[in-house]
């Protein structure tokens, strides 16, 4: 009887308790809940640390709906060779968090891991799609394109390229290599739009020595490649690539007629040391020789180049000089005119003509007097070489061997190159 | 939630998100078709880049063979090569690689340590200046590790390129990359056990409120 008192009373007390009831099942349901996702999450991040594939299965049952947890899940299964379920695994995460790109990009990767390049475009283009201002998708995307054979890739890959500079050499270097070193055809497929791209190409070919293809990436360049330029001059030059040198110097210092001396009267300022085709002193310059423009009393023009003489200086050394293009075996006339004043020296100056690809001696002028207040006119004939591409026409002394120190200065004006 | 997101973009080798932006490129064109080549699929600790002939490469970049690899201090690499096999990478390392369906794979360790493991059918060799260090039969396949040090000597079949920290991540090569980055079991599970344990046990008596039953047990 009591039995069934109490059995009778028991929805009574349930009625009259149901918030209570309610607010437990809530809250044990809550707990529930929680708990099975922290469990899953703890679970998940151990698999992964201990690579336990099982401990991930385990997890996904306690939490299906966390697209991390599946994403784990689906990591250890690729790592552990199950392509086919990692894949599924993958997909249920992009499912779980469709505007994810990190997600379809993982599935993507697994994609082409399994053989299946279409797929994995597919989803690295659905990557591409929700986040198109990242650079990450665009390189996972060009990559893959890439690695699909499709030369459209590197176009995604320049994408990502525009936000971090420093992929571009690479992306050069791996279109390099898949077009066979075709230099136009890594142009066509890199697509530059940018002075920096247009740079990156530049040293690229630069260094396999594709000179005549850097060129005009160096021109695109602009202002920002001047550094660069006048760097690979010099090395162009080192080279005796006279011809390939001076097409990229004169990007900078435009193009003179070709046998034609550069500011051959001396009228502007110029920066003695740069490589190239205008006046350059000796490198090291020497200590004991000083450059100056002069207005006074100039054979032509505003200006004459006064050059003091104040000690040592190696005397088979031109202390200035210039390369000039001619052609090969031609004769030539050169012009000039100097003046001096108290010239002290065992070897006297004088101008002296040199192949610049042979460094034969082709002519040399008489010396020059020790003091002759006013302008003298010297002409030297000469014919060049064979192999004559250059030759250098250059201010040093004759008739002694270092040491050889000289003091006094002289005055030179009015080079002219004329071919006979 | 976004710690575990970072973690398992890690762990696994994909993408991490990147700060920087990149234009939607404007200009569309016919897909031209490559020849056919094989390449390599890199993956980079923690997508950090690693030098590919010199230059700057990171997670998901292509490798074509005859590439000469350079691994940063405490950056490791892996190199899946489709169908052949892969390549685990330590920090500080240089090598060369050739592969082709044809010969497998071949590297040319200048020093570091590397992990090499390729397919059943496939071919694998790992050369050092002092000579073949070791071979992978190709009718089975299998895996060969070399360290190889700035001394010149090496160290071949004994674990030291695992312990150096080849391979992008623990999962590559059974490497101690990743591992370290996550929480062990003991400790993060066993708080997290005990917490949800109390928790669950506490609830009742926290909100407990009135006697619901008359029922005395």
């Amino acid at each position: 009887m009591a039995a069934s008192n109490h059995t009778n009373r028991f929805p009574l007390l349930l009625a009259r308790n149901a918030g209570i009831v309610a607010f437990v099942l809530i809250t044990l349901l809550s707990i529930w809940i929680a708990g099975s996702a922290g469990m899953a999450n703890v679970l998940s991040r151990y698999a992964l640390a201990n690579n336990q594939v099982t401990l991930a299965d385990a997890a996904v049952k306690l939490n299906r709906n966390d697209p991390e947890v599946r994403l784990i899940r689906a990591a250890l299964l690729e790592a552990n060779d199950n392509q086919t379920a990692a894949i599924a695994e993958y997909e249920e995460a992009t499912a779980l968090r469709p505007d994810d790109y990190v997600l379809w990009l993982a599935l993507a990767r697994a994609n082409e891991i399994s053989g299946d390049s279409t797929r994995a475009i597919a989803a690295a283009r659905q990557a591409v799609k929700l986040a198109p201002y990242y650079a990450e998708p665009h390189w996972q995307l060009g990559n893959i394109l890439v690695r699909a054979g499709q030369t459209e890739g590197f176009r995604e890959l320049s994408a990502a390229a525009n936000s971090n500079h420093t992929l571009m050499p690479g992306i050069i270097d791996l279109a390099w290599h898949l077009l066979n070193g075709n230099a136009r055809a890594v142009e066509e497929a890199i697509q530059p739009q940018s002075p920096e791209v247009y740079r990156a190409l530049a040293r690229y070919f630069s260094q396999q020595d594709q000179i005549d293809d850097a060129i005009p990436m160096f021109k695109a360049a602009g202002v920002d490649a001047h550094g660069d330029i006048r760097a690979y001059v010099r090395q162009l030059i080192a080279k005796k690539k006279y011809i390939q040198a001076y097409a990229l110097w004169s990007l900078i210092h435009g193009s003179n007629a070709q046998e034609s001396i550069t500011d051959a009267g001396f009228e502007r300022e110029g920066d003695l040391t740069e490589s190239g085709f205008n006046w350059r002193s000796a490198d090291p310059p020497p200590a004991t020789c000083r450059f100056a423009l002069d207005p006074v009393n100039p054979r032509e023009g505003m200006f004459s180049l006064r050059v003091d003489f104040t000690g040592d200086s190696n005397p088979a050394t031109p202390v200035i000089s210039q390369l000039v293009l001619v052609q090969p075996l031609t004769h030539y006339r050169l012009q000039f005119s100097t003046k001096s004043e108290n010239l002290v020296s065992a070897g006297l100056p004088i101008v002296i003509v040199t192949d610049a690809n042979t460094e034969i001696v082709l002519a040399k002028s008489d010396q020059f007097a020790r003091t002759a207040p006013d302008w003298h006119d010297y002409v030297v004939e000469f014919t060049s070489g064979p192999s004559t591409t250059t030759i250098q026409i250059g201010l040093r002394r004759d008739g002694c061997t270092s040491p050889c120190p000289i003091f006094g200065r002289v005055w030179l004006d009015a080079f002219w190159l004329r071919k006979l | 939630m976004i710690g575990t997101a970072l973690l398992v973009a890690t762990a696994i080798l994909l993408t991490s998100v990147s700060a920087g932006f990149a234009a939607p490129n404007s200009r569309s064109g016919r897909t031209k078709l490559l020849s056919p080549q094989l390449i390599g699929v890199l993956t980079t600790q923690g997508n950090n880049p690693i030098k590919i002939n010199g230059a700057n490469v990171k997670s998901g970049g292509s490798v074509p063979s005859g590439a000469l690899i350079e691994t940063p201090n405490g950056i490791g690499a892996t190199l899946r090569i489709p169908n052949l096999g892969s390549v685990c990478i330590s920090p500080n390392s240089t090598l060369n690689i050739q592969f082709d369906p044809t010969t497998g794979i071949t590297i040319t360790l200048v020093h570091g340590c590397v992990i090499l493991r390729t397919f059943a059918g496939t071919a694998g060799r790992i050369d050092t200046t002092k000579g073949t260090a070791g071979q992978i039969d190709p009718a089975n396949g299998g895996s060969l590790d070399v360290c190889m040090a700035p001394s010149g000597g090496s160290t071949v079949g004994q674990g030291a390129a695992a312990a150096a920290g080849a391979g992008a991540s623990a999962l590559d090569c059974n490497a101690a990359a990743g591992a370290a980055a996550v929480p062990t079991f003991p400790t993060i599970a066993k708080w997290g056990l005990i917490g949800g344990i109390t928790e669950i046990a506490l609830a009742p008596l926290l909100f407990r409120g009135g006697n619901p039953s008359p029922i005395v047990p």
